[in-house]
């Protein structure tokens, strides 16, 4: 049996533009009162737990998040795990975005991948970047990243592939959602890597969300 | 818009005893039936438009306990992939050759036919008709088997012929799928919240 390594990966929570569906990027949001008492609802399913590494994007809604479910636990900030850099789109809601910039933002999403959204990171930077973090931890055990819809979609599709590049109206695409305190989770070994579990937010239905073994 | 939410049947004998179930069927456990149960606790506040399920019976028991006021509608092509030969059997029971099957397929699954099996291209091939069968708008629950869900997932995201990753598909598990004619959202996958739920101890099940 080979050593492997469980990864788990959480989504910050809410933040005032992603209530107003604002692009945030690397714009540094804090969350906002929802999104505390999110991180407050997974703080009472999995903060008694105990990881080998606790990770966070050094942007304040991620480590917050972090902070709020570990208190007492040493959370490295790592800038790798941040949100992609959407360079001129940061602080635009989506209707506020004229149809033909609209494909300049897209790229990301549906490539080319190596496009760069003006002023800010391709798919393929944030996937670099994201890679380079992967390759850093250690080779067993189980970790804990705080991070974004963004890196953690990036990850997923390390593993599962990127939807082929394609213009907006094509048919085919597919993409992963995230909300906000999700929990996504890998088990990594060398060979093989194993989707366990993708977005799923249970902590959030119920305010007595029984603790996770 | 359809949302597609994919639950693996609960746990049946033949899993306990890690015996190949494929096509083959056997019924489900003490566990299995309480997983359903705790299924059926979950999907109580959900309504849905359709209910599928395989016609083999551990899929179809699982949907009757979860959503027993549900019209099932059996699909034989929402079966689990066929293991040929290997059915019935465990890996301390096959043979030599049976074996050096087995191994085939756990090393190259996209490109393995257990002898009188499937192999992926016809599950995905089933489970793609399946789906472009399903009407384009409602909220639909179809009650299948691990690689079934698998298949739904590869259709989605690209097969992979050779085994780099895989994706975990627990007993009574549900995995969400919004379809819309332009792109595909995948919701979550392997949800087993439900079986996280304590049971009152003493309690005999509901």
């Amino acid at each position: 049996m080979s050593e492997v390594l469980e990864v788990w990966l959480v989504r910050h929570g809410e933040t005032q533009w992603n209530r107003e569906h604002r692009m945030q990027g690397d714009s540094d949001i804090p969350l906002n009162a929802l999104g505390l008492k999110q991180a407050q609802q997974l703080a009472k399913r999995i903060g008694h737990m105990t990881f080998d590494a606790y990770y966070s994007s050094d942007l304040d809604r991620a480590l917050t998040t972090g902070r709020t479910v570990f208190p007492d636990r040493d959370i490295q900030t790592d800038a790798r795990l941040r949100e992609i850099n959407l360079g001129v789109f940061e602080g635009r809601a989506w209707p506020e975005i004229p149809e033909d910039e609209q494909a300049q933002l897209l790229v990301w999403l549906m490539g080319p991948y190596d496009q760069k959204v003006p002023g800010g990171e391709s798919s393929d930077d944030l996937r670099a970047r994201v890679m380079s973090w992967l390759q850093s931890l250690p080779a067993s055990g189980r970790v804990i990243a705080f991070a974004h819809g963004g890196t953690i979609a990036s990850i997923l599709q390390v593993i599962t592939g990127r939807p082929e590049p394609r213009t907006f109206n094509d048919k085919g695409g597919w993409g992963f959602r995230l909300g906000n305190t999700s929990i996504s989770k890998l088990l990594i070994s060398e060979t093989f890597t194993t989707v366990d579990t993708v977005n799923d937010t249970a902590h959030l239905d119920d305010m007595d969300a029984p603790e996770e073994a | 818009m359809l949302e597609l939410w994919l639950i693996r049947h609960g746990e049946t004998i033949w899993n306990k005893e890690r015996r190949m179930q494929g096509q083959q069927d056997s019924a489900l456990s003490e566990l299995g039936l309480q997983q359903a149960r705790l299924l059926s606790k979950r999907l109580a506040s959900e309504t849905f438009t359709q209910v599928h399920a395989s016609d083999s019976l551990r899929a179809k028991r699982t949907a009757e306990i979860a959503l027993p006021d549900a019209t099932i509608m059996l699909d034989a092509r929402l079966r689990e992939m066929s293991y040929g030969i290997l059915e019935g059997k465990t890996e301390a029971e096959f043979t030599a050759e049976e074996r050096e099957h087995y191994a085939g397929y756990r090393t190259n699954p996209g490109g393995t036919r257990i002898p009188q099996g499937e192999n992926w291209p016809d599950i995905l091939t089933r489970v793609k008709a399946w789906m472009q069968d399903l009407p384009a708008d409602g909220k639909i629950a179809a009650f299948c088997h691990g690689g079934t869900v698998r298949a739904a997932l590869l259709a989605v995201v690209g097969a992979p012929d050779k085994r780099e990753w895989d994706v975990r598909i627990e007993n009574t598990s549900i995995s969400r799928f919004l379809l819309s004619p332009q792109k595909t959202m995948i919701l979550s996958i392997n949800d087993t919240y439900h079986l996280q739920t304590p049971v009152t101890p003493g309690m005999p099940a509901a």
